[in-house]
């Protein structure tokens, strides 16, 4: 008797584990879903016009993620953080928070400025972000200014890229 | 009588704190009747301990030859012969085949014990395929990275990523011959408005 009342116990427990799995790769593929890349570029420009100095990185994120770089020069260090918030659709609110330190090479005095600014985009919309400031009624940019242009595009993964070519592809068949 | 008799007992079994063997010690060169006292408990104490123990061994022999002169008489049969079948009926059954009495409580508790502790390791067992929800770990999906990540459903792991407060940090370094200084405030602003080098 108690064989039998084990062997069922035996049972029950395997089949509600095997009920409550976890598919990961499952997990994993909604969660590249909803991922997405943060796509920075970091430009020292003249005047506001002329790119002197530029370099582009990409970062996956997801919702209310920050993606944070970190610029250091010779008398500048600059911390930008920037978390997208995805709404509805292709609406994302995108807020950036800055923090500057800045050394005078007269005085060598450390200056500290902190900015904490959101902007409502759509996705694969370019917004700047200028942690040293610009006078944009004078259009001042500065001789020498930092200016890091952001875009928000949804994750394509591998996978996914891999499909839309075959897809596409299928078309052209057709 | 003082209470100091009482503890003449307790003081020859050797059970007493020292201060209070002090006390009875030191009472004893002062009183005559604790003296006395102390020295017929230790008499009593010493002819016991001079008697050789219980012999049980011997009493068991003796009752078992009793149970057995008795059955002898009352089923007709000889001594030996009963004591042979007596003792062959003790060590006929082994301690494996005797039987055990244990209250049903106790056997059902030990068995669901057996269960899940046989679950368990079954499912320790089978790897990754099956994984406790509270406790999932996504292994070697990215070149030996292991993470794991206590949630039961994406919307709570999103939830748990978001709570994290973590950020990704990017390290960039701008050439040093640039020296840089505040302009303004800093600002946010779309790219399609015209501004900087989208002018």
């Amino acid at each position: 008797m108690i064989r039998k009342v084990s062997a069922a116990f035996l049972l029950f427990a395997a089949v509600g584990t095997s009920a409550y799995a976890f598919d990961v790769e499952h997990a994993l593929s909604l969660l590249m879903d909803k991922a997405l890349s943060v796509h920075i570029t970091a430009r020292v420009t003249e005047d506001g016009k002329q790119t002197i100095w530029n370099m582009n990185l990409s970062e996956v994120t997801i919702s209310g993620r920050a993606v944070s770089i970190k610029l250091n020069g010779s008398n500048i260090v600059v911390v930008a953080q920037f978390t997208p918030y995805q709404e509805t659709g292709s609406h994302v609110l995108l807020v950036a928070q800055g923090q500057t330190w800045i050394t005078s090479p007269v005085n060598k005095e450390v200056k500290y400025a902190t900015s904490f600014k959101s902007l409502p985009i759509n996705l694969g919309e370019s917004v700047l972000f200028y942690p040293l400031g610009v006078n944009l009624q004078t259009e001042k940019y500065g001789n020498i200014n930092i200016e890091l242009e952001i875009q928000v595009v949804p994750y394509i993964s591998d996978k996914s890229r891999e499909k839309g070519e075959a897809s596409s592809a299928n078309q052209n068949q057709k | 009588m003082s209470p100091e008799k009482d503890y003449i007992s307790a003081y020859l079994d050797g059970e007493m704190p020292a201060e209070w063997k002090n006390r009875i010690e030191r009472l004893t060169t002062e009183s005559e009747e604790l003296r006395d006292t102390l020295d017929r408990h230790r008499a009593v104490h010493e002819a016991l301990q001079s008697q050789p123990g219980p012999d049980f061994a011997g009493v068991t022999e003796r009752s078992w030859s009793i149970v057995c002169r008795r059955i002898a008489e009352s089923s007709g049969h000889t001594i030996p012969e009963v004591e042979r079948a007596l003792n062959r009926r003790r060590r006929a059954v082994p301690v494996w085949r005797r039987r055990v009495s244990v209250p049903l409580p106790v056997a059902t508790a030990a068995a669901l014990a057996v269960v899940f502790l046989a679950a368990f390791v079954l499912i320790r067992l089978s790897g990754i395929n099956r994984i406790d929800p509270s406790e999932a770990t996504v292994a070697q999906t990215m070149d030996g990275l292991k993470v794991t990540v206590s949630a039961k459903d994406v919307e709570q792991l999103l939830e748990i990523l978001n709570g994290q407060n973590k950020v990704q940090n990017v390290k960039i370094e701008i050439p040093v011959k640039h020296q840089f200084q505040m302009i303004g405030q800093p600002v946010l602003l779309r790219a399609s408005d015209g501004f900087g080098s989208f002018r």
